[in-house]
């Protein structure tokens, strides 16, 4: 936290929208979640982002995930980690895993079949 | 293993807030001032049933009550998405330390010792690996046993048998 913290984001929407990005953009992030209830999410003008959520105050920003089952996921949940403090000047970040996917299938809760 | 509950449990006596429990080699809860990693159980059992499916000689995972349960809860939207693949697994998730209870259905001809031995192997490096949680506890449970001529017989037979028995 040595880093000041310069001004407060000024648009929590826009800065939702960029943590959702930044996100996504990661290769072993499959897509974002709603996390258990779908609690995590941002109520923007016309839609819901789905998965961030940035408190308010002291409040840390929420990041809820669904991530390719083919890394180890504490190195994935680090750069997350770092990305989105970054953006968030330095706020502490709670990562949600709730699902996994395998590479190849596609749609929410795809079904991984292996064997017979 | 008792070594390490030993120091969860002091930690937690200690400090009134579990702050990463120092000196306890947790790979997940290390960062808790930057914020918390929660991994949710469908996580740890997706993973652990992919990872007890992986060693041949595992025919089927499930009992005859969590397969009813997993056909049930196929059903319920969002009621645990992807449910044939973790019938037979059930896990206790905590912040650092997960468990995991496995029903199997083995191979007849394969031994159960070994098997179970090598999916305990793969089941704790699977989802330590993954998850970063330290797996206390792999609990399997073996409920059947597969033979191989249930496959092949098992559809012929009623074929032959049905037109026979009523005229």
């Amino acid at each position: 936290m040595s880093a000041s913290l310069p001004t407060a984001p000024p648009d929590p929407a826009e800065l939702a929208r960029q943590v959702a990005a930044v996100v996504a953009a990661n290769p072993a992030v499959a897509r974002l979640d709603g996390g258990v209830f779908g609690a995590v999410a941002t109520y923007l003008p016309g839609r819901r982002l789905v998965g961030v959520r940035i408190g308010q105050g002291d409040e840390p920003v929420e990041v809820a995930v669904v991530l390719y089952a083919d890394h180890p996921f504490p190195e994935i949940v680090r750069g997350i980690r770092r990305d989105v403090a970054t953006l968030c000047g330095g706020a502490a970040v709670d990562i949600t895993v709730s699902d996994v996917v395998l590479r190849g299938d596609t749609g929410p809760g795809a079904v991984v079949e292996i064997g017979p | 293993m008792s070594s390490t509950t030993g120091t969860a449990a002091a930690a937690t006596t200690t400090t009134a807030t579990p702050t990463g429990a120092a000196g306890s080699p947790s790979r997940l809860a290390e960062d808790t001032a930057q914020g918390r990693t929660t991994i949710a159980a469908s996580v740890v059992q997706k993973i652990a049933g992919i990872a007890a499916r992986e060693i041949s000689g595992v025919h089927s995972m499930g009992g005859g009550i969590s397969r009813t349960f997993g056909a049930l809860r196929e059903r319920i939207p969002g009621g645990g998405t992807g449910a044939s693949n973790v019938a037979g697994v059930q896990v206790e998730v905590g912040e650092k330390q997960a468990a995991v209870d496995l029903d199997i259905v083995v191979e007849y001809g394969a031994s159960i010792v070994e098997l179970a031995r090598a999916v305990r192997r793969n089941v704790i490096s699977a989802v330590e690996r993954m998850t970063g949680l330290e797996v206390i506890e792999v609990n399997i449970a073996v409920n059947d046993i597969h033979l191989p001529n249930e496959d092949n017989g098992g559809e012929e037979l009623p074929a032959v048998a049905v037109p026979s028995r009523v005229e």
